[in-house]
């Protein structure tokens, strides 16, 4: 384990330099050479993120989504991973250049990270003071009392009642919703600039789920942090993200914000995604629009863009070329070859701003048709 | 759907209630003192060719529930009919006939196969159990379902490992169709597939409904999911179940406070509806259902709770017809602008 150095200087501390963001990452490229061949995990992948704000992460399970995350962290094994291309700059400083030590000082005190299974992701013989507290002693140099009597602090922080007695006992005496609580007061004990949340929410019900956002928002708008928020639930982004990008087979197919993403989105992809899911309180029930076939395997990706053999508007071009990405003004980019064609724009789906009844919450009533359902 | 109510129901269940003893001990906890009260008090019908959903959170009993109307766990008190007789006092002789019309689709496509068997031998075997038709006919019929599952029949040979999770439910879907049952009881099938394959898996359960007319008893944690294939949908909590009505009511004008968190808890992918609307947050985690709250389970959680909740336990009562709901302050509109503080 690193000692607390006394003489560095915390990246957090430093000015973000003029005319660059809090995390950059340009073109990134990861792949994993392995005995069945090259597998393709993070291609290409393009964001930037500023403090305060929040970028939400979506893609399908294999789509390389927490890889690209793992990468930043330096968490990839290497070998078999290895870094094909591209950068990542925090606060104008590369992360993939940095020494094994400057990383130990990035991971949970610059850029925290919150993991999907609260039930694995905590040391099941350590007290929970105690795994609270490491961070802190680790970059902080607190003594054991000291990080005790934070790791209280953090855990009224997170709503943990009793936090004093808390504090002393073991992960197996917290629930699922407790413990991911636990996990994310861990990953804001240094005051992180970044937070990365990997699913944190999948393995959670309904309300809880509700109440992690919560309380994650909530610290956002305190610390000012900016959060990656990872995740397969489109309904989950809509709920925190600032910006959305959406991955496939180790691609980032589209960026954009929220309101882009959902409103104008410009990729055959994202449209898919967004039609197999069912909508809620309607007036007639409707067959969900699947997206046929399955996801390409990383390693023998079909030429042309990865996503033609799924593609319901595939032509020859698609199968042929792979697509550059296609901006906006506005820094949103899709990789398909017809981004900017007007005309086959046409085909993205239905949404609530475009069908003008922007939802109150309640479910919408204008179209009108026979009651129950065609089964 | 629910119309044909003067039609004998296909399964009714009276009363259900299923415990577990919540501590082990030398002889296998018979003699506890304390249980875990998994299944409480619950009533329902589900009719011919019907879905009827069953939503709620993790351990609130509804897979409990599905387990023990099939009788792979006997349950403490109450009755199950099936197509008229009781699934609880069969003997094993008739239990068999009986699953023969009910089938279930478990919700881990990689556990609940095989790896060993072929998925020809895995779709075929409950026609090898019931021992119908000949080796060839049952291999004809096998091939004839893959391809409604929207497999390839050439594939028959292949073993699960060689197929992806959506296909892999395909095969469990077909084996629960194999035999042609009345119905089945779904525990979670789509929960643990990615989105675009959580729609096809969808599509293609109400496809193979249309055509074989089976009835599903659809257990889900995923209230969109339950809402868009079912007919009626009960929601339950802590082992009761707390509100039943058709899917649109339900949702629409959900009377019971649970529900109403519930549906307000559930992320919609568009930000403009999730900035604009009121949501109520639940304070707390479940109780554990190892000595629940006194009076209404729900009790300690809800946020319009008065002093008689914790003394009576709500009654189950039609608040309109065929909407059923236990709450002391049933009440068609949302809680007023709620936001418990967590």
């Amino acid at each position: 384990m690193a000692k607390k150095h006394n003489d560095y200087v915390d990246l957090k501390e430093k000015p973000i330099p003029e005319g660059r963001h809090l995390l950059e990452v340009d073109d990134l490229k990861m792949f994993f050479h392995t005995e069945d061949g090259i597998v393709h995990a993070v291609n290409g992948v393009s964001y930037t993120l500023d403090r305060g704000e929040t970028l939400g992460v979506v893609g399908e399970s294999g789509s390389g989504k927490s890889v690209t995350a793992m990468t930043l962290m330096g968490l990839i094994d290497m070998p078999p991973g290895k870094i094909e291309g591209g950068n990542a700059y925090y606060r104008g400083e590369s992360l993939l250049e940095m020494t094994e030590e400057q990383m130990q000082h990035i991971r949970g005190n610059d850029i925290a990270m919150i993991f999907q299974d609260p039930m694995t992701s905590l040391n099941p013989v350590y007290k929970i003071g105690r795994q609270l507290g490491e961070g802190l002693r680790l970059h902080r140099g607190y003594t054991k009392k000291q990080a005790l009597e934070r790791s209280i602090e953090l855990l009224r922080l997170v709503g943990i009642p009793n936090p004093e007695k808390r504090v002393n006992e073991y992960p197996h005496q917290f629930s699922g919703g407790m413990r991911q609580r636990v996990m994310i007061a861990m990953a804001l004990a240094c005051d992180p600039d970044i937070l990365i949340a990997d699913e944190p929410t999948t393995a959670l019900d309904v309300t809880i789920q509700a109440q992690i956002i919560e309380l994650m928002q909530e610290m956002q708008q305190k610390n000012g942090n900016a959060i990656i928020m990872i995740t397969h639930d489109l309904g989950v982004v809509a709920d925190m993200a600032d910006k959305i990008m959406v991955m496939y087979a180790g691609r980032p197919v589209e960026f954009g914000t929220a309101d882009e993403i959902f409103y104008e989105s410009r990729h055959p992809y994202t449209w898919g995604l967004i039609r197999s899911i069912p909508e809620q309180a309607i007036d007639e029930k409707k067959p969900l629009t699947p997206i046929h076939g399955n996801p390409p395997s990383l390693v023998n990706l079909p030429s042309g863009c990865p996503f033609a053999p799924r593609c319901p508007y595939a032509v020859d071009v698609c199968h042929e070329k792979e697509p550059e990405h296609i901006i906006t003004e506005t820094g949103h980019y899709s990789a398909c070859h017809f981004a900017d064609d007007p005309a086959f724009l046409k085909f993205a789906p239905d949404t609530s701003r475009s069908r003008g009844k922007i939802a109150t919450g309640t479910p919408d009533t204008l179209a009108t048709s026979a009651e129950g359902s065609e089964a | 759907m629910a119309e044909n109510n003067e039609k004998a129901p296909l399964l009714k269940v009276e009363h259900l209630t299923k415990e577990f003893p919540a501590e082990s001990g030398v002889f296998g906890g018979r003699f506890a003192k304390r249980v875990v009260s998994a299944v409480n008090d619950v009533s329902f019908e589900i009719h011919e060719g019907e879905t009827f959903g069953l939503v709620g959170e993790s351990g609130c009993g509804k897979s409990t529930t599905g387990r023990t109307i099939m009788r792979l766990s006997k349950p403490t008190s109450g009755k199950v009919f099936f197509q008229g007789r009781d699934v609880a006092a069969m003997n094993k002789k008739e239990l068999k006939a009986m699953r023969r019309e009910m089938q279930f689709i478990f919700q881990d496509p990689y556990a609940s196969l095989n790896p060993r068997m072929t998925i020809g031998e895995i779709v075929s075997e409950p026609m090898t159990i019931h021992g119908i038709g000949t080796k060839e006919e049952r291999i004809e019929r096998v091939r004839e379902l893959l391809d409604v599952v929207g497999l390839n029949p050439e594939h028959i040979n292949r073993y699960p490992h060689e197929f992806s999770g959506g296909q892999r439910q395909r095969i469990g879907i077909a084996r629960a169709f194999v035999l042609r049952p009345k119905l089945i009881i779904c525990d979670e099938p789509v929960s643990a597939l990615d989105v675009s394959i959580q729609a096809q898996v969808l599509n293609l359960l109400k496809e193979l409904q249309n055509k074989f007319g089976t009835a599903y008893l659809f257990i889900a944690h995923d209230l969109s999911v339950v809402q868009h294939i079912s007919d009626r949908v009960a929601v339950m909590y802590l082992g009761k179940m707390v509100e039943l009505s058709d899917w649109k009511t339900l949702y629409t004008e959900p009377h019971h406070p649970y529900t109403q968190s519930l549906l307000s808890a559930v992320p919609v992918p568009d930000p403009d509806i999730q900035k604009s609307r009121k949501r109520i947050i639940l304070a707390g985690d479940p109780p554990s259902p190892i000595d629940p709250p006194s009076g209404c389970r729900f009790h300690t959680r809800c946020p319009i709770a008065q002093e008689i909740c914790s003394k009576e336990t709500p009654e189950w009562k039609q608040v309109e017809r065929g909407h059923y709901c236990a709450c002391h302050f049933a009440q068609k509109f949302p809680i007023k602008e709620t936001h418990i503080d967590l």
